[in-house]
Protein backbone atom coordinates (compact mmCIF):
# COMPACT_ATOMS: atom_id res chain seq x y z
CA UNK A 1 0.00 0.00 0.00
CA UNK A 2 3.04 2.27 0.33
CA UNK A 3 3.03 3.10 -3.38
CA UNK A 4 -0.73 3.64 -3.50
CA UNK A 5 -0.35 7.14 -4.95
CA UNK A 6 2.69 6.46 -7.09
CA UNK A 7 2.89 7.58 -10.72
CA UNK A 8 6.62 7.00 -10.95
CA UNK A 9 7.68 5.56 -14.29
CA UNK A 10 4.25 6.09 -15.84
CA UNK A 11 4.00 7.77 -19.24
CA UNK A 12 1.74 10.83 -19.27
CA UNK A 13 0.49 13.27 -21.89
CA UNK A 14 -0.88 16.66 -20.87
CA UNK A 15 -2.49 18.84 -23.53
CA UNK A 16 -2.22 22.56 -22.96
CA UNK A 17 0.64 21.79 -20.60
CA UNK A 18 2.56 25.01 -21.06
CA UNK A 19 0.42 27.35 -18.95
CA UNK A 20 -2.29 27.60 -16.31
CA UNK A 21 -3.77 24.43 -14.86
CA UNK A 22 -2.08 22.27 -17.50
CA UNK A 23 1.31 23.59 -16.44
CA UNK A 24 0.54 22.83 -12.78
CA UNK A 25 -0.51 19.29 -13.69
CA UNK A 26 2.53 18.71 -15.89
CA UNK A 27 4.89 19.99 -13.23
CA UNK A 28 3.27 17.79 -10.58
CA UNK A 29 3.41 14.67 -12.73
CA UNK A 30 7.04 15.31 -13.64
CA UNK A 31 7.96 15.95 -10.00
CA UNK A 32 6.24 12.72 -8.97
CA UNK A 33 8.27 10.70 -11.43
CA UNK A 34 6.03 10.34 -14.49
CA UNK A 35 7.61 10.67 -17.93
CA UNK A 36 5.49 13.56 -19.08
CA UNK A 37 4.83 14.86 -22.58
CA UNK A 38 3.44 18.37 -22.71
CA UNK A 39 1.52 19.58 -25.72
CA UNK A 40 1.40 23.19 -26.84
CA UNK A 41 0.79 25.10 -30.06
CA UNK A 42 3.97 27.16 -29.96
CA UNK A 43 7.25 25.33 -30.44
CA UNK A 44 9.10 28.04 -28.53
CA UNK A 45 7.01 28.03 -25.37
CA UNK A 46 6.48 24.28 -25.43
CA UNK A 47 10.21 23.68 -25.68
CA UNK A 48 11.01 26.25 -23.03
CA UNK A 49 8.51 24.84 -20.53
CA UNK A 50 9.65 21.27 -21.17
CA UNK A 51 13.24 22.32 -20.55
CA UNK A 52 12.27 24.12 -17.36
CA UNK A 53 10.29 21.15 -16.03
CA UNK A 54 13.09 18.76 -16.96
CA UNK A 55 14.93 20.00 -13.89
CA UNK A 56 12.34 18.08 -11.79
CA UNK A 57 12.33 14.89 -13.87
CA UNK A 58 11.50 13.83 -17.41
CA UNK A 59 9.48 16.25 -19.51
CA UNK A 60 9.28 16.30 -23.29
CA UNK A 61 7.59 18.75 -25.66
CA UNK A 62 5.18 17.80 -28.42
CA UNK A 63 4.02 20.63 -30.62
CA UNK A 64 0.49 20.34 -31.94
CA UNK A 65 -2.52 22.45 -32.78
CA UNK A 66 -5.56 20.63 -31.41
CA UNK A 67 -8.13 23.03 -32.83
CA UNK A 68 -8.72 20.69 -35.79
CA UNK A 69 -8.80 16.90 -36.05
CA UNK A 70 -5.78 16.88 -38.40
CA UNK A 71 -3.65 18.31 -35.62
CA UNK A 72 -5.15 15.86 -33.12
CA UNK A 73 -4.25 12.91 -35.32
CA UNK A 74 -0.75 14.27 -35.94
CA UNK A 75 -0.21 14.44 -32.19
CA UNK A 76 -1.38 10.84 -31.74
CA UNK A 77 1.04 9.71 -34.46
CA UNK A 78 3.89 11.66 -32.86
CA UNK A 79 3.24 10.03 -29.49
CA UNK A 80 2.90 6.56 -31.03
CA UNK A 81 6.32 7.00 -32.67
CA UNK A 82 7.82 7.60 -29.23
CA UNK A 83 5.81 5.36 -26.89
CA UNK A 84 4.08 1.99 -27.15
CA UNK A 85 2.11 2.57 -23.98
CA UNK A 86 0.41 5.58 -22.46
CA UNK A 87 -0.74 5.40 -18.83
CA UNK A 88 -2.11 8.89 -18.15
CA UNK A 89 -3.87 11.14 -20.66
CA UNK A 90 -4.84 14.57 -19.34
CA UNK A 91 -7.16 16.37 -21.73
CA UNK A 92 -6.65 19.88 -20.46
CA UNK A 93 -6.29 22.18 -23.47
CA UNK A 94 -9.21 24.56 -23.67
CA UNK A 95 -10.41 27.89 -24.96
CA UNK A 96 -13.04 30.37 -23.87
CA UNK A 97 -15.13 32.87 -25.78
CA UNK A 98 -17.52 35.37 -24.27
CA UNK A 99 -19.99 37.67 -25.98
CA UNK A 100 -23.53 38.97 -25.41
CA UNK A 101 -26.21 36.63 -26.71
CA UNK A 102 -27.12 38.84 -29.65
CA UNK A 103 -23.50 39.21 -30.76
CA UNK A 104 -22.30 35.66 -30.12
CA UNK A 105 -20.60 34.46 -33.31
CA UNK A 106 -20.49 31.10 -35.02
CA UNK A 107 -16.71 31.27 -34.87
CA UNK A 108 -16.86 31.84 -31.11
CA UNK A 109 -19.04 28.79 -30.86
CA UNK A 110 -16.98 26.52 -33.11
CA UNK A 111 -13.50 27.32 -31.82
CA UNK A 112 -14.52 26.56 -28.24
CA UNK A 113 -16.55 23.44 -28.94
CA UNK A 114 -13.90 22.13 -31.35
CA UNK A 115 -11.06 22.44 -28.86
CA UNK A 116 -12.85 21.76 -25.57
CA UNK A 117 -15.03 18.88 -26.70
CA UNK A 118 -14.40 17.56 -30.21
CA UNK A 119 -10.62 17.35 -29.93
CA UNK A 120 -10.86 15.54 -26.59
CA UNK A 121 -13.01 12.85 -28.16
CA UNK A 122 -10.79 12.38 -31.19
CA UNK A 123 -7.53 12.47 -29.26
CA UNK A 124 -8.82 9.85 -26.82
CA UNK A 125 -10.08 7.77 -29.73
CA UNK A 126 -6.72 7.98 -31.49
CA UNK A 127 -4.77 7.05 -28.35
CA UNK A 128 -6.88 4.05 -27.31
CA UNK A 129 -4.26 1.57 -28.63
CA UNK A 130 -1.55 3.17 -26.46
CA UNK A 131 -3.86 3.43 -23.44
CA UNK A 132 -4.85 -0.20 -23.88
CA UNK A 133 -1.17 -1.16 -23.97
CA UNK A 134 -0.64 0.77 -20.73
CA UNK A 135 -3.62 -0.70 -18.90
CA UNK A 136 -3.86 -3.76 -16.69
CA UNK A 137 -6.35 -5.19 -14.24
CA UNK A 138 -4.17 -4.13 -11.30
CA UNK A 139 -3.24 -0.72 -12.68
CA UNK A 140 -5.72 0.85 -15.07
CA UNK A 141 -4.68 3.52 -17.53
CA UNK A 142 -6.34 6.84 -16.71
CA UNK A 143 -7.93 9.49 -18.89
CA UNK A 144 -8.50 12.70 -16.94
CA UNK A 145 -10.63 15.36 -18.61
CA UNK A 146 -10.40 18.87 -17.26
CA UNK A 147 -13.97 20.10 -17.21
CA UNK A 148 -15.22 23.15 -15.38
CA UNK A 149 -17.74 24.31 -12.80
CA UNK A 150 -19.07 26.21 -15.81
CA UNK A 151 -20.27 22.82 -17.03
CA UNK A 152 -22.20 22.04 -13.86
CA UNK A 153 -23.56 25.48 -12.87
CA UNK A 154 -24.74 28.52 -14.82
CA UNK A 155 -22.31 31.27 -13.91
CA UNK A 156 -22.54 35.01 -14.50
CA UNK A 157 -20.67 35.02 -17.81
CA UNK A 158 -22.15 34.88 -21.30
CA UNK A 159 -19.79 32.15 -22.41
CA UNK A 160 -22.45 29.94 -23.95
CA UNK A 161 -20.23 27.68 -26.01
CA UNK A 162 -17.80 27.19 -23.13
CA UNK A 163 -20.49 26.10 -20.67
CA UNK A 164 -22.12 23.81 -23.22
CA UNK A 165 -18.80 22.29 -24.26
CA UNK A 166 -17.76 21.64 -20.65
CA UNK A 167 -21.14 20.09 -19.80
CA UNK A 168 -20.72 17.97 -22.92
CA UNK A 169 -17.25 16.98 -21.83
CA UNK A 170 -18.56 15.89 -18.43
CA UNK A 171 -21.16 13.70 -20.08
CA UNK A 172 -18.71 12.36 -22.64
CA UNK A 173 -16.60 11.25 -19.67
CA UNK A 174 -19.31 8.78 -18.65
CA UNK A 175 -19.87 7.61 -22.23
CA UNK A 176 -16.18 6.84 -22.72
CA UNK A 177 -15.85 5.38 -19.22
CA UNK A 178 -18.59 2.90 -19.99
CA UNK A 179 -17.00 1.77 -23.24
CA UNK A 180 -13.42 1.62 -21.91
CA UNK A 181 -14.04 0.09 -18.47
CA UNK A 182 -13.69 -3.48 -19.71
CA UNK A 183 -10.28 -2.55 -21.12
CA UNK A 184 -9.12 -1.28 -17.71
CA UNK A 185 -9.07 2.34 -18.82
CA UNK A 186 -10.74 4.77 -16.41
CA UNK A 187 -12.18 8.06 -17.67
CA UNK A 188 -12.95 10.84 -15.20
CA UNK A 189 -13.50 14.58 -15.25
CA UNK A 190 -12.29 17.16 -12.77
CA UNK A 191 -14.44 20.29 -12.65
CA UNK A 192 -12.21 23.10 -11.33
CA UNK A 193 -13.55 26.32 -9.89
CA UNK A 194 -11.36 29.41 -9.80
CA UNK A 195 -7.74 28.67 -10.55
CA UNK A 196 -5.21 31.23 -11.78
CA UNK A 197 -5.10 30.82 -15.57
CA UNK A 198 -5.57 32.76 -18.77
CA UNK A 199 -9.26 31.83 -18.67
CA UNK A 200 -9.74 33.26 -15.20
CA UNK A 201 -8.90 36.94 -15.23
CA UNK A 202 -9.68 38.49 -11.84
CA UNK A 203 -8.39 41.92 -10.92
CA UNK A 204 -7.03 42.71 -7.46
CA UNK A 205 -10.06 44.93 -6.87
CA UNK A 206 -12.47 42.10 -7.76
CA UNK A 207 -10.67 39.45 -5.74
CA UNK A 208 -12.13 40.05 -2.23
CA UNK A 209 -15.73 39.98 -3.50
CA UNK A 210 -15.10 36.89 -5.62
CA UNK A 211 -13.44 35.05 -2.76
CA UNK A 212 -16.64 35.60 -0.75
CA UNK A 213 -18.26 33.20 -3.25
CA UNK A 214 -15.77 30.46 -2.41
CA UNK A 215 -16.41 28.72 0.93
CA UNK A 216 -12.71 27.79 1.19
CA UNK A 217 -11.92 31.51 0.70
CA UNK A 218 -9.08 31.09 -1.76
CA UNK A 219 -8.40 30.19 -5.39
CA UNK A 220 -7.31 26.71 -6.33
CA UNK A 221 -3.59 26.05 -6.61
CA UNK A 222 -1.07 23.49 -7.79
CA UNK A 223 -1.36 21.07 -4.86
CA UNK A 224 -5.13 20.91 -5.34
CA UNK A 225 -5.16 20.01 -9.03
CA UNK A 226 -2.04 17.85 -8.84
CA UNK A 227 -3.49 15.95 -5.89
CA UNK A 228 -6.76 15.31 -7.71
CA UNK A 229 -5.03 14.18 -10.90
CA UNK A 230 -2.55 11.91 -9.12
CA UNK A 231 -5.33 10.36 -7.05
CA UNK A 232 -7.15 9.41 -10.25
CA UNK A 233 -4.00 8.40 -12.14
CA UNK A 234 -2.51 6.21 -9.42
CA UNK A 235 -3.65 2.86 -8.09
CA UNK A 236 -5.57 4.73 -5.38
CA UNK A 237 -8.12 5.89 -7.96
CA UNK A 238 -8.41 2.60 -9.84
CA UNK A 239 -12.09 1.97 -8.98
CA UNK A 240 -13.29 5.42 -10.01
CA UNK A 241 -14.59 5.94 -13.53
CA UNK A 242 -17.22 8.09 -15.16
CA UNK A 243 -17.02 10.55 -12.25
CA UNK A 244 -17.24 14.33 -12.50
CA UNK A 245 -15.30 15.64 -9.52
CA UNK A 246 -15.80 19.24 -8.41
CA UNK A 247 -12.57 20.96 -7.34
CA UNK A 248 -13.89 24.36 -6.43
CA UNK A 249 -13.48 25.00 -2.73
CA UNK A 250 -17.18 24.37 -2.27
CA UNK A 251 -18.24 27.07 -4.70
CA UNK A 252 -20.92 25.01 -6.42
CA UNK A 253 -22.67 24.10 -3.17
CA UNK B 1 4.75 19.51 -3.28
CA UNK B 2 6.75 16.40 -3.86
CA UNK B 3 6.67 13.67 -1.27
CA UNK B 4 4.14 14.70 1.29
CA UNK B 5 1.11 15.68 -0.77
CA UNK B 6 -0.74 12.62 0.54
CA UNK B 7 0.88 12.53 3.98
CA UNK B 8 -1.38 12.10 7.03
CA UNK B 9 1.30 11.10 9.54
CA UNK B 10 0.45 12.15 13.09
CA UNK B 11 -3.12 13.16 12.31
CA UNK B 12 -5.74 12.17 14.88
CA UNK B 13 -8.65 10.25 13.37
CA UNK B 14 -11.92 8.80 14.64
CA UNK B 15 -13.66 6.12 12.58
CA UNK B 16 -17.07 4.91 13.68
CA UNK B 17 -17.81 1.28 12.97
CA UNK B 18 -14.07 0.78 12.53
CA UNK B 19 -13.91 -2.81 13.76
CA UNK B 20 -15.60 -4.46 10.79
CA UNK B 21 -16.24 -4.22 7.08
CA UNK B 22 -15.41 -1.03 5.27
CA UNK B 23 -14.63 0.82 8.50
CA UNK B 24 -12.01 -1.78 9.31
CA UNK B 25 -10.44 -1.35 5.84
CA UNK B 26 -10.29 2.42 6.34
CA UNK B 27 -8.92 2.07 9.87
CA UNK B 28 -6.11 -0.21 8.76
CA UNK B 29 -5.23 2.11 5.88
CA UNK B 30 -5.07 5.17 8.10
CA UNK B 31 -3.09 3.38 10.82
CA UNK B 32 -0.59 2.14 8.24
CA UNK B 33 -0.33 5.66 6.85
CA UNK B 34 0.78 6.88 10.26
CA UNK B 35 -2.38 8.42 11.68
CA UNK B 36 -3.41 7.97 15.30
CA UNK B 37 -6.72 6.19 14.92
CA UNK B 38 -9.64 5.67 17.29
CA UNK B 39 -12.21 3.10 16.24
CA UNK B 40 -15.69 2.60 17.63
CA UNK B 41 -17.86 -0.46 17.56
CA UNK B 42 -21.04 -1.51 19.31
CA UNK B 43 -19.51 -4.69 20.72
CA UNK B 44 -16.73 -3.93 23.24
CA UNK B 45 -14.91 -7.23 22.67
CA UNK B 46 -14.87 -6.81 18.87
CA UNK B 47 -13.69 -3.25 19.22
CA UNK B 48 -10.79 -4.11 21.56
CA UNK B 49 -9.74 -7.10 19.44
CA UNK B 50 -9.73 -5.04 16.24
CA UNK B 51 -7.74 -2.23 17.84
CA UNK B 52 -5.22 -4.71 19.16
CA UNK B 53 -4.82 -6.32 15.73
CA UNK B 54 -4.40 -2.95 14.07
CA UNK B 55 -1.77 -1.88 16.59
CA UNK B 56 0.74 -4.09 14.76
CA UNK B 57 0.70 -1.41 12.05
CA UNK B 58 0.79 1.67 14.28
CA UNK B 59 -1.40 3.57 16.73
CA UNK B 60 -4.97 2.38 17.21
CA UNK B 61 -7.34 2.61 20.17
CA UNK B 62 -10.79 1.22 20.84
CA UNK B 63 -13.78 3.23 22.05
CA UNK B 64 -16.72 0.84 22.37
CA UNK B 65 -19.82 2.89 21.58
CA UNK B 66 -23.20 2.71 19.90
CA UNK B 67 -24.50 5.50 17.63
CA UNK B 68 -27.98 5.41 19.09
CA UNK B 69 -29.50 6.79 21.19
CA UNK B 70 -28.15 10.34 21.00
CA UNK B 71 -26.94 10.11 24.61
CA UNK B 72 -24.55 7.35 23.57
CA UNK B 73 -23.11 9.56 20.83
CA UNK B 74 -22.57 12.37 23.32
CA UNK B 75 -20.83 9.92 25.64
CA UNK B 76 -18.59 8.80 22.77
CA UNK B 77 -17.62 12.40 22.04
CA UNK B 78 -16.93 13.01 25.73
CA UNK B 79 -14.64 9.98 25.86
CA UNK B 80 -12.63 11.28 22.93
CA UNK B 81 -12.45 14.75 24.47
CA UNK B 82 -10.82 13.20 27.54
CA UNK B 83 -8.11 11.71 25.36
CA UNK B 84 -7.44 14.33 22.66
CA UNK B 85 -7.29 18.10 22.37
CA UNK B 86 -8.04 18.12 18.66
CA UNK B 87 -9.55 15.90 15.99
CA UNK B 88 -8.13 16.11 12.46
CA UNK B 89 -10.21 13.47 10.68
CA UNK B 90 -13.71 12.26 11.57
CA UNK B 91 -15.02 9.40 9.45
CA UNK B 92 -18.70 8.65 10.01
CA UNK B 93 -18.78 5.12 8.70
CA UNK B 94 -21.01 3.14 11.06
CA UNK B 95 -24.24 2.16 9.38
CA UNK B 96 -27.23 -0.14 9.63
CA UNK B 97 -29.51 -1.57 7.02
CA UNK B 98 -32.84 -3.37 7.02
CA UNK B 99 -34.26 -5.42 4.19
CA UNK B 100 -37.88 -6.45 3.72
CA UNK B 101 -40.38 -6.49 0.84
CA UNK B 102 -42.28 -3.26 0.32
CA UNK B 103 -45.61 -4.76 1.37
CA UNK B 104 -44.27 -5.93 4.69
CA UNK B 105 -41.57 -3.32 5.31
CA UNK B 106 -42.19 -2.53 8.98
CA UNK B 107 -42.43 0.91 10.56
CA UNK B 108 -39.89 -0.19 13.13
CA UNK B 109 -37.31 -0.38 10.29
CA UNK B 110 -37.19 3.40 10.03
CA UNK B 111 -36.21 5.02 13.31
CA UNK B 112 -33.18 2.85 14.13
CA UNK B 113 -31.78 3.16 10.61
CA UNK B 114 -32.19 6.94 10.48
CA UNK B 115 -30.74 7.18 13.99
CA UNK B 116 -27.54 5.34 13.18
CA UNK B 117 -27.05 6.50 9.58
CA UNK B 118 -28.07 10.18 9.80
CA UNK B 119 -28.76 11.44 13.30
CA UNK B 120 -25.71 9.72 14.80
CA UNK B 121 -23.23 11.36 12.40
CA UNK B 122 -24.96 14.72 12.91
CA UNK B 123 -24.81 14.50 16.69
CA UNK B 124 -21.20 13.32 16.61
CA UNK B 125 -20.14 16.22 14.38
CA UNK B 126 -22.02 18.67 16.62
CA UNK B 127 -20.44 17.31 19.80
CA UNK B 128 -16.94 17.15 18.30
CA UNK B 129 -17.02 20.68 16.83
CA UNK B 130 -14.66 22.04 19.52
CA UNK B 131 -12.04 19.42 18.65
CA UNK B 132 -12.53 19.84 14.89
CA UNK B 133 -12.33 23.64 15.16
CA UNK B 134 -9.16 23.30 17.20
CA UNK B 135 -7.64 21.27 14.37
CA UNK B 136 -8.89 23.69 11.72
CA UNK B 137 -7.63 26.84 13.39
CA UNK B 138 -4.07 25.58 13.62
CA UNK B 139 -3.33 25.94 9.90
CA UNK B 140 -5.55 27.55 7.27
CA UNK B 141 -3.95 25.33 4.61
CA UNK B 142 -4.67 22.15 6.53
CA UNK B 143 -8.37 22.00 7.35
CA UNK B 144 -10.00 19.49 9.67
CA UNK B 145 -11.86 16.85 7.66
CA UNK B 146 -15.22 15.20 8.11
CA UNK B 147 -15.91 12.29 5.79
CA UNK B 148 -19.37 10.77 5.78
CA UNK B 149 -19.70 7.32 4.25
CA UNK B 150 -22.86 7.31 2.15
CA UNK B 151 -23.87 4.75 -0.42
CA UNK B 152 -24.53 4.31 -4.11
CA UNK B 153 -27.99 3.16 -2.99
CA UNK B 154 -28.58 6.75 -1.84
CA UNK B 155 -27.55 8.13 -5.22
CA UNK B 156 -29.20 5.88 -7.78
CA UNK B 157 -32.07 3.43 -7.71
CA UNK B 158 -30.67 0.04 -6.84
CA UNK B 159 -32.79 -3.14 -6.75
CA UNK B 160 -32.66 -3.57 -2.98
CA UNK B 161 -35.64 -3.78 -0.61
CA UNK B 162 -33.85 -1.49 1.84
CA UNK B 163 -36.11 1.54 1.78
CA UNK B 164 -35.10 3.27 5.00
CA UNK B 165 -31.41 2.60 4.30
CA UNK B 166 -31.54 4.14 0.83
CA UNK B 167 -33.40 7.21 2.08
CA UNK B 168 -30.97 7.56 4.99
CA UNK B 169 -27.98 7.52 2.63
CA UNK B 170 -29.49 10.17 0.36
CA UNK B 171 -30.02 12.18 3.54
CA UNK B 172 -26.40 11.90 4.67
CA UNK B 173 -25.18 12.98 1.23
CA UNK B 174 -27.26 16.14 1.43
CA UNK B 175 -26.41 16.75 5.07
CA UNK B 176 -22.74 16.64 4.06
CA UNK B 177 -23.27 19.46 1.59
CA UNK B 178 -25.23 21.51 4.11
CA UNK B 179 -22.53 21.12 6.76
CA UNK B 180 -19.76 21.76 4.21
CA UNK B 181 -21.21 25.19 3.51
CA UNK B 182 -21.75 25.91 7.19
CA UNK B 183 -18.36 24.73 8.48
CA UNK B 184 -16.12 26.13 5.74
CA UNK B 185 -15.61 29.25 7.85
CA UNK B 186 -14.20 27.09 10.64
CA UNK B 187 -11.68 25.56 8.23
CA UNK B 188 -13.44 22.21 8.35
CA UNK B 189 -14.18 20.38 5.10
CA UNK B 190 -17.10 17.97 4.86
CA UNK B 191 -17.25 15.41 2.07
CA UNK B 192 -19.36 12.35 1.40
CA UNK B 193 -17.94 9.17 -0.04
CA UNK B 194 -20.42 7.20 -2.10
CA UNK B 195 -19.20 3.61 -2.31
CA UNK B 196 -20.56 1.10 -4.73
CA UNK B 197 -20.28 -2.60 -3.96
CA UNK B 198 -17.43 -3.62 -1.68
CA UNK B 199 -16.81 -7.05 -0.11
CA UNK B 200 -18.61 -6.46 3.19
CA UNK B 201 -21.40 -8.18 5.04
CA UNK B 202 -23.93 -5.94 3.28
CA UNK B 203 -23.05 -7.43 -0.14
CA UNK B 204 -22.56 -11.05 0.99
CA UNK B 205 -25.90 -12.12 -0.48
CA UNK B 206 -24.70 -11.09 -3.95
CA UNK B 207 -21.16 -12.37 -3.72
CA UNK B 208 -21.86 -15.82 -2.31
CA UNK B 209 -23.59 -17.21 -5.40
CA UNK B 210 -21.40 -17.30 -8.49
CA UNK B 211 -24.11 -16.71 -11.10
CA UNK B 212 -25.72 -13.90 -9.08
CA UNK B 213 -22.31 -12.34 -8.63
CA UNK B 214 -21.44 -12.56 -12.33
CA UNK B 215 -24.76 -11.06 -13.32
CA UNK B 216 -24.19 -8.21 -10.90
CA UNK B 217 -20.64 -7.56 -12.08
CA UNK B 218 -21.87 -7.22 -15.65
CA UNK B 219 -23.45 -3.95 -14.43
CA UNK B 220 -20.10 -2.59 -13.23
CA UNK B 221 -18.08 -0.97 -16.04
CA UNK B 222 -14.80 -1.88 -14.32
CA UNK B 223 -16.13 -5.41 -13.76
CA UNK B 224 -15.13 -5.95 -10.15
CA UNK B 225 -15.95 -5.20 -6.52
CA UNK B 226 -14.17 -2.46 -4.62
CA UNK B 227 -11.09 -3.24 -2.57
CA UNK B 228 -9.55 -1.88 0.61
CA UNK B 229 -7.10 0.15 -1.47
CA UNK B 230 -9.94 1.81 -3.37
CA UNK B 231 -11.65 3.13 -0.25
CA UNK B 232 -8.43 3.84 1.63
CA UNK B 233 -6.99 5.76 -1.31
CA UNK B 234 -10.00 8.05 -1.41
CA UNK B 235 -10.02 8.57 2.37
CA UNK B 236 -6.33 9.42 2.48
CA UNK B 237 -6.68 11.75 -0.52
CA UNK B 238 -9.51 13.65 1.17
CA UNK B 239 -7.62 13.75 4.49
CA UNK B 240 -4.30 14.98 3.13
CA UNK B 241 -3.02 18.25 1.71
CA UNK B 242 -3.97 16.93 -1.74
CA UNK B 243 -7.67 17.11 -0.82
CA UNK B 244 -7.65 20.37 1.15
CA UNK B 245 -9.62 22.37 -1.45
CA UNK B 246 -12.45 19.87 -1.74
CA UNK B 247 -15.55 20.36 0.33
CA UNK B 248 -19.18 19.41 -0.14
CA UNK B 249 -18.24 16.74 -2.68
CA UNK B 250 -19.97 13.43 -3.26
CA UNK B 251 -17.05 11.22 -4.11
CA UNK B 252 -18.35 8.22 -5.96
CA UNK B 253 -16.16 5.12 -5.89
CA UNK B 254 -18.18 2.45 -7.62
CA UNK B 255 -16.38 1.13 -10.68
CA UNK B 256 -18.43 3.44 -12.89
CA UNK B 257 -21.97 2.30 -12.03
CA UNK B 258 -23.25 5.84 -11.44
CA UNK B 259 -21.21 7.97 -13.85
CA UNK B 260 -21.52 5.57 -16.77
CA UNK B 261 -25.23 4.96 -16.22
Amino acid sequence: MSDLFSVAGRVALVTGGTSGIGYMIAKGLVAHGAKTYIVGRSADSCGAVAEELSSFGTCLPLVADLSAVDGVNALAVALAEREDALHILVNNAGAMYEAPLGAFTEEGWDQVVDLNLKSVFFLTQALVPQLRAGASDERPAAVVNIGSMGGTRVGPKENYSYQAAKAGLHHLTGSLGKRLGAEHITVNAIAPGFFPSRLTVITDEQMPAIMQLVPRRRMGRDDDIVGAVIHLASRAGGFITGAVIPLDGGMTL
Amino acid sequence: MNNNLFDITGKVALITGGANGMGRMIAEGLVRAGARVYITSRKPADCETAAEELRQFGECFAIPADLSPAEAVVALADTLKEKEQRLDILINNAGRTWGAPLESFPDKAWAPIMEVNVQGPFTLIRELLPLLRKSGEADRDNPARVINIGSLAGKMVEPLPAYSYMASKAAIHHLSRVLAAELAGDNITVNAIVPGYFPTKMTAHIRQEEDVSQEFLSRVPLGRYGTAEDIVGLCIFLSSRAGAYMTGGEHIVDGGMFGCH
